[in-house]
């Protein structure tokens, strides 16, 4: 669709500013623009017109977002005008719109036909890779050329869509792909290759690193065994150092025991006497004087307590009231809160019960069938409210996160959910194809058909008329004759030609005679002008002549005999004519005789005439007999040309006769090949025919008749084979959608099923937490937040009916407080309990002044009988103390009083000496052995001191040699240990296995990028070659047409020169010359370029995609002839669609003015904004 | 009394799926599964606990190194030495395993018998320990039927290796359920085998997975760690998850949406780490990305494969709140073409739109195209040999054959 008008409305420095791209038929435009007049702005703005303003464009510094317009006045194929206007932003961005109005944008909505022919279902991008030129991409696109060197897949694949250098992307690409892996054996630094390595060398280190449990329960069990060893005979040592040491002990505890033995007797003596303390004399002494102080104080004392004993007993107390003076005082000062309290706890009381109930309709909500105490009980603590709400925030967030994912399912295309259609079978398919292949090889007998029969016909004239020429009845006679060899003409044609040169010959020698005969008679007639001269021959002659003449009379008239007399008589009588011939007879010889010199000469005249004339009549025979030879030679000839079929005529003739026979024949023979040719191409007609009747049906595409020509027949099976691919192509569009969306519907699936997880999981955790919100597993999160309101509205309940209750509870104790104080004062006073506490306050607080003040007095007497009864009291205890202190002496004494004590004393002393003795020796005996002393006594029977050191000597012996055996067996123990201590717990085999599992993961993870890599190069390989295979031919040829006009035929086209390994694009200059791309200029690679993408978007036009092609500043590189020719060659280009070239070049729209005509190009100037 | 519940420690298991690109934090991978059960036994030291209970699968089955035992044995002598009981059942990892069989007995340290249930009264802490170990790896009927009543007056724990009714990921061993649970009247089952944290039952008995000890590979992500649960009489006062990982697994879903420039995605990368990692900020984060969203970075990514995950590698040098490993950088990102449209256009595009139609039209074409025209790769470790491209499935062809596409026709920049 062609842009007319392009309004830059509010578009970059543009405001309002209205470009008119040509009238209707001109549709090649050059916009003109100085530098900054805004060139590229406007090429923007085109683009963003059809397609949508970018978010991120450049051209928003001048207007508002909001602001932003571009509009455009666009012409269909069928010349439908659309006033478009598009404003930046998201949404329905474009806009139907009257610029007659200044550009107002019009409510009703485009229709999507629109918007198509707007893009021709193009993106962006792709509109201006493939229909936007700059001088940039023409010489990328032309060095591309010289990159690839030409190869003439790549150029046109490049050029088709105007895509980058395929010759760079796939070197990058297999270079990419050899980064991550090199099959090279040697190749070392690919990532694979090198993970591959410290895989293998991480997996001998874990190797070499292991211990296998077996190995280290061998070297375990030799250490162990060694360790046995080394303890059995460390216990032999042990055992003979044991028997040393006893032998030791038993030689040192000998004389102790007897010393032993010794106190033990004295102390046996003394059995009997009780062991007293050491100091029991001295305490004893200090008892004795202590007793006699103390019952002189005790006297003094009892005088002063009787004294005020008497004073108290006359003073007249109230005990009673003072004792709970305190609490009257207390509860006469709160008489008023007393009264206060009574009603608090009223109002309490009331809350608390009208608070209960709700907390018992809350607590019923939850679980009706349990108490309010029971339900609180299984309220969430804040702990399990904080893990709930993780759980619902997790559950939320995981059913949120699935639910967004599953809004994001690829949707599978409209075309994937219909039914495809069945595609026949390859078999048949192939029938159709290889039946159209037979079409297609027999393609030039075909085409007989339609050129024979006019062919025959002209062939039949031509053989008709030549056997016309050759004098031919008719074809069979023609068919009859048998050609004469050409020898046998040559001979007959020669002998004739002989013969008519002896005839010739011997004609002029006739000639030449008559001539000499002539001059003869002339003489003689020169000689007989002068008279008759009679020769001897005439007279011979006469006289012969009358013999014969006498002759015939005789035999006439005297035998008789009748002879032939006509010849001589000549119809005259005989007798006549025989004496005319005596006489003439007689005449001559008269004559002969009368001038002999005349006669001489007549007669050698004569003579020579006759010898002449004889010679004539020879040669004349000659000839005769040469016309008779030619005449019997001719008869011969024709019976010859009889007998062999051909028509009379000299051998002369036969020769260009035979040659028109053989055209004769050859003409029929050529018609009867063209009719044989006819028959055949009609024969296999029908049997093509057949044979494409037969695929066609067994298709079962189409319904055809029986009687449907050839030609029908091609095209229906063209059509078929057209649907098949069709059904084929569909089917493979099927599947490639399939595997966009199977790739697409696997990435999802797979984060689906995380997410799944995720929320099972959650759901899970969730549902666990369930039971103690009182719900069953399958609550939701609402009824789980409801029963957690449920519980906070409960638990603040429980908490309203404690408040009330601990209000109520606190009010009535602070009151029951004073009441029990009350209480306790009646029940101290023993009275009643006052039904007033006020009251009673006011009672005992008067009652308690004057109690109080008797009680001062009664307390001063106190404490003067309390100090007389201390000192009574103190005095008597220490008399008691030193009394029991000498009893407690004679009692340990044995002694009855505490005179005998002294006599106690002394024993006791004796008898302590002999046990400190005997325990020192004990002492010693346990320093010196462990053993009882039993046991030792034991021991030491039967062994004297002599046998005891006898004994000690050969132990010592026996242990030297114990040692010798346990250094050896320490020695191995030793060596086991450190071989096992050498097996420590080091992460050394672990370490190496995470670097095996991390080498594996590099493979792992690179393997995929090597694999798309290597696969989109193999891919690119093989559309290049298919493309170049499809569309080299078609697109050579047109991009050869354009390239011949843009050099102004300074170049006849380009070809395809295959003259080295890989086929290569050349130009050929129109004497035959090749040029290669690489020994092209720059401005002719780039117009080699610019042919290529001419050719290329002219697919795209007859593929119907009706978008301008914009050209920006493309001829910088031509001169004003060149530039010319692209401009011409554009002009016709532009016939199949809108060119807009923009340039800043003044003189390139003289150069277009020039070289186009006036109504097939528009030059617009850009101004400045 | 105070104890600690674990499980599936799989010592010296190594971590997989972590590339060593160029920048990864390497050393901070060391033995990992190692630190985590160091840091158990130091939380216990720490925290004085009375027991330590270890519900199964403290090696890999497949593992053959016996210095993981002498390490663990280690760790466990630090316990008994502080006074700290062990209480072990053997999983399916380590019943037929000759690493358990060979390991001697650690004083202190009890492993439960495969051939009977048995239980240990532990009368001066008031807990009584229940438990029984696989006698194989494959453990079909239900142990806990053979585990002993509850002792009267003791806090009753059960420590049992299953699957419960089955998890996901997870071999189903020793089946059973949570009313069988529930009728032992046990105080707290220690369950091990599922590697996930998960509170089966929150009290009458508390049942507890607490998953394993440090994840190893991005299926196992989030904190791991242990449980503490402090009891009071027969009543749980406080039980804690208690994180011990080393290095702490991500999968992590990125919404590109929007971004136009591999600085924008780092950006968006980065922030959503600083909440990954929030709170944890002292161990390595080892993390999956899958990048999703309508994005011009897909472009980038079909023209240059690698390019988006490159840029999240370099994003994790910038990243100093704390080390970050990518394990892979996965892409959903989508840009569907017309292929209808696009197969129809007599161009280089539509000759490549074509070819891939007609390749995906047949499995067997895909194949044999697809083998023949890739490299041939030496052969393969046993582990790898899964992604041997003979052994591609047909789908996996087929996503290949779309991403090659993808790259081509985004190489040609011709915008669909």
């Amino acid at each position: 669709m062609r842009l007319v008008e392009l309004h830059l409305k509010a578009f970059g420095p543009f405001t309002d500013q209205v470009l008119t791209l040509g009238d209707g038929k001109q549709r090649l435009v050059l916009v003109h623009g100085l530098n900054e007049a805004g060139k590229s702005t406007t090429l923007r703005a085109i683009a963003a017109l059809r397609f949508g303003i970018p978010p991120r464009t450049p051209d928003k510094f001048l207007h508002e977002y909001q602001q932003m317009r571009v509009g455009g006045v666009f012409v269909d194929a069928q010349g439908n005008r659309y006033s478009l206007m598009r404003r930046k932003g998201t949404g329905v961005t474009l806009k139907l719109a009257d610029f007659a109005q200044g550009g107002v944008e019009l409510p009703d909505p485009i229709p999507p036909s629109i918007n198509r022919l707007l893009t021709s279902g193009l993106s962006v991008e792709d509109y201006q890779s493939m229909f936007g030129l700059d001088h940039e991409t023409l010489r990328k696109g032309g060095n591309s050329l010289v990159k690839g060197e030409g190869e003439i897949g790549a150029a046109l694949f490049e050029a088709s869509s105007g895509v980058g250098d395929v010759s760079k992307i796939l070197s990058e690409l297999d270079a990419t792909a050899k980064k991550f892996f090199m099959p090279a054996a040697q190749a070392k630094n690919a990532r694979i290759n090198q993970a591959l390595s410290e895989y293998k060398s991480q997996a001998e280190q874990y190797k070499e690193a292991q211990i296998k449990p077996a190995k280290w329960e061998a070297i375990a069990k030799a250490s162990r065994e060694a360790h046995d060893a080394l303890e059995t005979v460390q216990r032999e040592l042990n055992q003979k150092a044991s028997q040393q040491l006893l032998i030791k002990e038993l030689i040192a505890v000998a004389p102790i025991l007897t010393t032993l033995a010794y106190a033990n007797a004295i102390v046996q003596d003394l059995d009997q006497v009780a062991l007293l303390a050491e100091d029991a004399s001295t305490e004893r002494a200090a008892a004795e004087a202590g007793l006699s102080d103390a019952m002189a104080e005790a006297s003094t004392n009892d005088l002063a307590v009787t004294e005020q004993r008497t004073l108290i007993d006359n003073i007249e107390l109230d005990p009673l009231i003072v004792a709970v003076a305190q609490s009257v005082t207390r509860l006469h000062a709160a008489a008023a809160t007393v009264a206060q309290l009574r009603g608090q706890v009223a109002t309490a009381a009331g809350d608390s019960a009208s608070r209960t109930q709700a907390l018992n309709d809350l607590a019923a909500n939850i679980e009706p069938t349990s108490e309010a105490s029971v339900v609180i009980q299984q309220a969430p603590t804040a702990t399990d409210k904080a893990r709930l709400s993780g759980f619902i925030v997790a559950l939320e967030e995981a059913e949120r996160a699935l639910s967004q994912h599953r809004l994001t399912a690829p949707k599978q295309v409209a075309s994937q959910n219909r039914e495809p259609r069945a595609i026949p079978d390859a078999n048949l398919q192939a029938a159709v194809r290889v039946a159209l292949a037979e079409v297609v090889k027999n393609d030039a007998t075909l085409q007989n058909l339609s050129r024979l029969p006019s062919e025959i016909k002209a062939a039949d004239r031509t053989a008709n008329a030549a056997m016309v020429r050759a004098g031919l009845p008719d074809e069979s006679t023609a068919r009859r004759v048998r050609p004469l060899l050409g020898a046998a003409v040559d001979h007959a044609n020669q002998r004739l030609t002989a013969l008519g040169s002896e005839r010739a010959e011997k004609a002029k020698r006739v000639d030449e005679m008559k001539e000499a005969i002539a001059e003869q008679q002339d003489a003689i007639n020169n000689l007989l002008a002068h008279g008759h001269v009679p020769t001897h021959d005439d007279v011979s002659g006469a006289r012969a002549h009358r013999q014969d003449g006498w002759t015939l009379v005789k035999a006439t008239y005297i035998e008789g005999t009748k002879p032939d007399i006509q010849g001589f008589a000549q119809g005259r009588p005989l007798p006549e004519v025989y004496e005319q011939a005596v006489s003439d007879a007689d005449s001559l010889i008269d004559g002969l005789a009368g001038d002999t010199g005349r006669v001489t000469k007549l007669e050698a005249a004569q003579r020579q005439l006759a010898a002449l004339t004889r010679d004539l009549t020879l040669r004349q025979g000659e000839i005769q007999a040469i016309d008779a030879e030619e005449r019997d030679f001719k008869a011969t000839w024709e019976q010859t040309l009889a007998q062999a079929g051909i028509p009379n005529m000299p051998p002369a003739e036969l020769r260009d006769w035979q040659d028109l026979l053989g055209t004769v024949l050859a003409g029929f023979d050529g018609l009867q090949v063209k009719r044989d040719e006819l028959r055949y191409a009609q024969d296999l007609e029908k049997s093509l025919a057949d044979k494409l009747l037969q695929s066609i049906t067994r298709l079962g595409i189409t319904r055809i008749d029986d009687t449907d020509p050839l030609g029908t027949l091609i095209a229906v099976a063209e059509d078929n084979l057209k649907q098949i691919e069709g059904l084929i192509a569909a089917s493979n569009n099927a599947a490639g959608q399939a595997l966009q969306f199977q790739r697409h519907a696997e990435l999802h699936n797979t984060r689906e099923t995380e997410l799944v997880g995720n929320a099972d999981a959650a759901r899970s955790a969730f549902s666990c937490h369930m039971g103690s919100l009182m719900l069953g597993e399958d609550a939701t999160i609402a009824m789980a937040k409801a029963r957690q309101a449920e519980f906070d509205q409960l638990l603040a309940a429980n908490e309203s009916v404690i408040e009330a209750q601990s209000r109520g509870t606190t009010h009535a104790g602070m009151l029951s407080v004073y009441q029990d104080t009350a209480k306790s004062i009646a029940a101290a006073l023993s009275e009643p309990l006052p039904e007033d506490v006020t009251v009673a306050a006011e009672i005992w607080s008067a009652r308690l002044g004057r109690a109080q003040a008797q009680q001062s007095k009664v307390d001063l007497a106190e404490q003067r009988l309390a100090a007389a009864e201390q000192g009574l009291s103190t005095n008597q205890a220490k008399g008691a103390r030193h009394s029991a202190t000498l009893k407690r002496l004679c009692v340990s004494a044995g002694v009855q009083i505490a005179g005998e004590l002294p006599e106690a004393e002394e024993k006791s002393n004796r008898k302590r000496q002999a046990m400190r003795d005997s325990n020192a020796a004990a002492d010693q005996l346990a320093k010196a052995s462990r053993r009882s002393v039993k046991e030792l006594q034991e021991l030491l029977a039967g062994r004297d001191h002599d046998v005891l050191r006898t004994e000690e000597s050969r132990i010592e012996q026996e242990l030297v040699m114990v040692n010798e055996h346990l250094g050896k067996a320490r020695t191995a123990e030793e060596a086991a240990r450190r071989e096992l201590d050498s097996i420590n717990s080091s992460d050394a085999a672990a370490a190496a296995a995470d670097a095996m599992a991390g080498a594996a993961a590099t493979v792992r993870n690179t393997l995929p990028l090597q694999i798309r890599t290597r696969l989109a190069h193999s891919l690119l390989q093989e559309a290049v070659r298919r493309f170049k295979e499809r569309s080299q031919a078609p697109m050579l040829k047109s991009a050869s047409a354009f390239f011949a006009q843009i050099t102004g035929n300074e170049f006849e086209g380009l070809i395809n020169d295959d003259s080295n390994d890989s086929p290569v694009i050349a130009a050929k200059r129109p004497g035959g010359a090749i040029l290669s791309v690489e020994a092209m200029s720059d401005g002719t690679r780039d117009q080699l370029y610019l042919a290529l993408r001419l050719a290329a978007l002219k697919l795209q036009r007859e593929r119907g995609v009706d978008l301008p092609v914009i050209l920006d500043d493309v001829l910088m590189a031509s001169d004003d002839v060149r530039a010319g020719c692209i401009f011409k060659a554009l002009a016709d280009f532009s016939a199949s669609g809108q060119v807009i070239v923009f340039t800043h070049h003044d003189h390139l729209c003289d150069v277009a003015r020039r070289n186009v005509a006036h109504d097939a190009i528009a030059v617009v100037e850009l101004k400045r904004a | 009394m105070k104890f600690i519940h674990a499980a599936d420690l799989h010592i010296d298991s190594p971590m997989r799926g972590l590339d060593a690109y160029d920048g990864a934090p390497v050393d901070q991978l060391r033995g990992a599964t190692r630190r985590a059960l160091i840091g158990l036994v130091d939380i216990a030291l720490r925290e004085k606990v009375d027991l330590v209970v270890l519900a199964g699968d403290i090696y890999d089955r497949e593992l053959g190194d016996f210095r993981a035992a002498l390490f663990f044995r280690e760790q466990m002598i630090r316990l008994v030495n502080a006074g700290i009981l062990v209480f072990v059942v053997k999983g399916n990892h380590d019943a037929e395993g000759q690493i358990s069989k060979r390991l001697p007995d650690v004083q202190g340290v009890h492993v439960f018998s495969s051939r009977t249930a048995e239980v240990i009264d532990l009368p001066n802490l008031g807990v009584a320990v229940h438990g029984r170990s696989f006698p194989e790896r494959v453990v079909s009927e239900d142990l806990v039927p053979s585990y002993h009543e509850p002792v009267a007056g003791r806090f009753n724990i059960g420590v049992l290796h299953t699957s419960l009714t089955g998890r996901v990921g997870h071999d189903p061993y020793a089946p059973t359920d949570v009313a069988t649970l529930s009728a032992t009247n046990y105080d707290y089952f220690a369950l091990g085998h599922v590697h996930a944290r998960e509170v089966v039952r929150e009290a009458n008995p508390r049942i507890v997975f607490p998953g394993n000890l440090q994840g190893r590979h991005v299926g196992e992500t989030g904190s791991k760690g242990c449980e503490l649960v402090i009891v009071d009489g027969n009543t749980i006062t406080s039980a804690e998850h208690v994180a011990l990982d080393v290095v702490r697994w991500h999968d992590l879903t990125l919404d590109a949406t929007g971004l136009e420039t591999v600085t924008a995605l780092a950006q968006r990368f980065q922030e959503v780490c600083r909440s990954c990692v929030a709170g944890a900020q002292d161990r390595l984060h080892a993390m999956r990305v899958t990048v999703q969203g309508e994005t011009t970075l897909y472009a980038l990514e079909a023209r240059d494969p690698g390019s988006v995950a490159a840029t999240i590698q370099a994003a994790t040098q910038d990243f100093a709140i704390a080390d970050l490993w990518i394990e892979s950088v996965r892409l959903s990102l989508r840009s569907p073409i017309d292929r209808e449209a696009a197969a129809q256009r007599p161009d280089a595009v539509g000759e490549v739109v074509r070819l891939v139609n007609e390749l995906a039209a047949s499995d067997d074409a895909l194949r044999t195209w697809t083998l023949a025209n890739l490299d041939k790769l030496p052969i393969l470790p046993s582990d790898l040999g899964d992604i041997e491209p003979g052994k591609l499935t047909v789908g996996q062809l087929r996503a290949f054959l779309a991403d090659a596409e993808a790259t081509v026709l985004s190489n040609l920049s011709t915008g669909v």
